[in-house]
């Protein structure tokens, strides 16, 4: 029978056990204690597998590590331990060899006689069994050992549910954790792109963003360009020195990633690649990551060297593998905008260059033919006073020509606009245009450089954006407005050049459907440098056209930052 | 034969009257509008014209109008004689299109051929 002492030790320990969590402690810990209560010199726990049939696990208290590993592998659940995974009863034995089921122990197996074997259940279901052997002083094991080992076995039970409840709500944890890293992988890339979409800028983000998420010592993205690859961006201690770099596609480790679209984690970088970016920062380790758009691979992210001197981990791969494919969305967008943005900027210069052509042949190819046809007209007349007033003429008609190629010129690149900047060159149009058309204008310039209030010009393609956009407002001024007056102001604020065209002229219906060839000019103009226009138009009213330019330093026309000239 | 230059650039009228002019028999004069009622006058009684279509395609509306008059012969020129530009010379009723810059050289003879008794 269980004594009163025995019994509290039996509730005490089943305290003990059912409060630890950790599975390994737990079972261990079981162990202990049923040798514990009962005076058993060895315990085991056998831990049933899948089917229930055999030994999945064996462990053991009291049998020193030497005797263990002279003794080999543990038993599998036959002979009399078997007898309780088939027969999940309590099972007391004076003399466990002597059982008919007895299998024998193996060679080094210390000497047992008592026995007694116990199962554990999990919620009802069976889990191991519990035997313990050699009760101190020779004794068998009695009724009172086995009820207590029952009670232990149902504490046990408890507290390995509890324990793989506990871990299985641990793994569910770090799986949502892991899934939601994953997501916020990839929110990160949109967040932190926003609506950008200047290609090199994205890529910068990116190259950040991905270094931090997977704390690289270095991250570069090469973008497949053609048979090659070129690296666009670089984040970390690898010099920018390293961008425009080309790789080939064969024999290379982000050619090998590009080709099969699968990541690949290197524990020795250098001693993998014949053609590697290692060697620019010396580093050890490498992550690399496809960047797959609809099923196209654009490029590859290569993360090298963690910050924390380990390997790249399968969760550093996975959580870059979901930001990829945000990213490669991100990198393809801005792909797209960019091919757009150079088509648009070809066929404005496509229509740039027809319309000069254009120009050359109505006015100074047909001056020349013209001079021709007079001077070979006078070349074969005997009048002496026709050929002098013929000569006379060619002279006008050369001076009228030489004014037009210089208009040609100016209207090509001002080159007050080259040496002395905006306000300048748009002086000299105003005063070409006031004579030329006899408008009177009135012309405002508040710019930054000009009036001192900066040291730096603009970027050229910003100079030449708002050059143009106020030429081609007067062109359309005289061509359709038939106006007498016209203000012209370019005030720059706030970051922003504001460009204002108002004349008194006959106004326009700014609903009409057809939009005309100058207003469409601007717009594509204003597009190429993130530019805004409006017009404010209505019959027998005049027109206001307003135009907005940012500054961004290196952003219009995609220059670089150095582009400003300083005074 | 008489003669009608015609066109909107003085110079070339100028140095069409001045050229052929040169050629024995020939009676030249300038004409610079050709929808004023004088000069419609001075065309009744021309044997050919000679029509400046620059600036292009501004020519070809008169040049139209004008062949389908008495059927005076018209010999056009053209800065650029493209092979669409001498088309649409010929399809508008010119019997013959030449580019300005070979004036001097091929003018006369187009003259002479356009004003010949046809075999």
């Amino acid at each position: 029978m269980l004594d009163e002492r025995r019994l509290r030790r039996a509730l005490d320990v089943g305290q003990t056990v059912v409060s630890e969590l950790d599975l390994e402690v737990v079972l261990q810990r079981v162990l202990d204690m049923a040798r514990d209560l009962t005076g058993a010199r060895y315990a085991a726990l056998g831990i049933l597998d899948r089917e229930r049939k055999g030994v999945e696990r064996f462990l053991t208290a009291g049998i020193e590590p030497d005797v263990h590993r002279a003794i080999g592998d543990p038993p599998h659940g036959r002979g009399v331990l078997g007898l309780l995974i088939a027969d999940p009863r309590p099972l007391r034995l004076d003399d466990v060899s002597s059982h008919p089921q007895a299998y024998g122990f193996p060679v080094n197996h210390p000497p047992m006689r008592s026995f007694l074997g116990v199962p554990v259940l999990v919620r009802g279901e069976a889990y191991g069994n519990l035997y313990l052997t050699e009760k101190q002083g020779g004794d068998a094991f009695d009724e009172g050992d086995e009820e207590v080992m029952v009670l232990l076995a149902t504490w046990a039970g408890i507290a390995i549910g509890n324990a793989r409840a506990y871990t299985e709500e641990q793994e569910r944890r770090a799986e949502l954790e892991r899934a939601v890293r994953a997501l916020e992988a990839t929110t990160a890339i949109a967040r932190a792109v926003g609506g950008e979409t200047d290609l090199d800028r994205v890529l910068e983000l990116i190259a950040k963003r991905a270094r931090a998420l997977v704390d690289a010592r270095d991250l570069v993205i090469v973008l497949r360009e053609g048979d090659e690859m070129t690296v666009r961006a670089v984040a970390g201690e690898m010099g920018r020195d390293l961008l425009g770099t080309r790789l080939p596609l064969e024999g290379s480790i982000s050619g090998h990633v590009l080709r099969t679209r699968r990541p690949e984690r290197l524990a020795q970088v250098s001693s993998v690649l014949r053609h590697s970016l290692s060697d620019a920062g010396a580093a050890r380790t490498g992550l690399f990551v496809p960047l797959v758009f609809r099923g196209r691979p654009l490029g590859v992210l290569s993360a090298y060297d963690h910050a924390g001197g380990e390997e790249f981990t399968a969760e550093s791969e996975s959580l870059l593998e979901s930001f990829a494919a945000s990213a490669a969305t991100a990198v393809a967008t801005a792909q797209t905008v960019a091919a757009e943005g150079l088509r648009r900027s070809i066929d404005a210069s496509e229509r740039e260059r027809q319309r000069w052509a254009r120009e050359l042949h109505d006015e100074t190819l047909q001056q020349l033919a013209g001079l021709k046809v007079l001077l070979s007209g006078a070349r074969r007349s005997d009048d002496a006073a026709a050929v002098r007033e013929a000569l006379a003429t060619a002279i006008v008609q050369l001076d009228d020509g030489i004014t037009e190629l210089r208009r040609l010129i100016a209207d090509l690149r001002p080159a007050a606009l080259d040496e002395f900047g905006t306000k300048v060159a748009l002086e000299g149009l105003i005063e070409r245009v006031a004579e030329t058309s006899g408008l009177a204008i009135d012309l405002r310039v508040d710019l930054d450089f000009d009036e001192g209030r900066s040291e730096e010009r603009h970027p050229a393609e910003l100079e030449d954006a708002t050059y143009r956009i106020v030429q081609e407002a007067l062109t359309n001024v005289v061509k359709h407005s038939g106006a007498t007056r016209v203000q012209v102001a370019v005030v720059e604020r706030d970051r922003r050049i504001e460009v204002t065209v108002r004349d008194d002229g006959r106004g326009f219906d700014v609903e009409a459907p057809v939009e005309g060839f100058g207003l469409m000019g601007m717009r594509e103009r204003l597009e190429l440098v993130a530019g805004t226009f409006s017009v404010e138009s209505a019959p027998g009213e005049g027109t206001t056209l307003t135009a907005t330019l940012p500054v961004v330093a290196g952003r219009p026309g995609g220059a670089a930052a150095g582009d400003g000239r300083a005074r | 034969m008489r003669i009608i230059v015609t066109g909107a650039s003085a110079p070339v009228r100028q140095g069409l009257h001045l050229l052929l002019s040169a050629v024995d028999g020939w009676h030249v004069e300038q004409l610079r509008d050709v929808d004023h009622r004088a000069g419609r006058a001075r065309l009744r009684r021309a044997d050919l014209l000679v029509l400046d279509l620059d600036p292009w395609p501004n020519g070809l509306t008169p040049l139209r109008r004008l062949a389908l008059g008495r059927g005076t012969p018209i010999v056009a020129l053209v800065t650029s004689a493209t092979e669409a530009r001498v088309r649409d010379a010929l399809r508008a009723g010119a019997v013959a299109c030449l580019a300005k810059e070979r004036v001097a050289e091929d003018l006369v003879d187009a003259i002479v051929s356009a004003t010949s008794p046809h075999p």
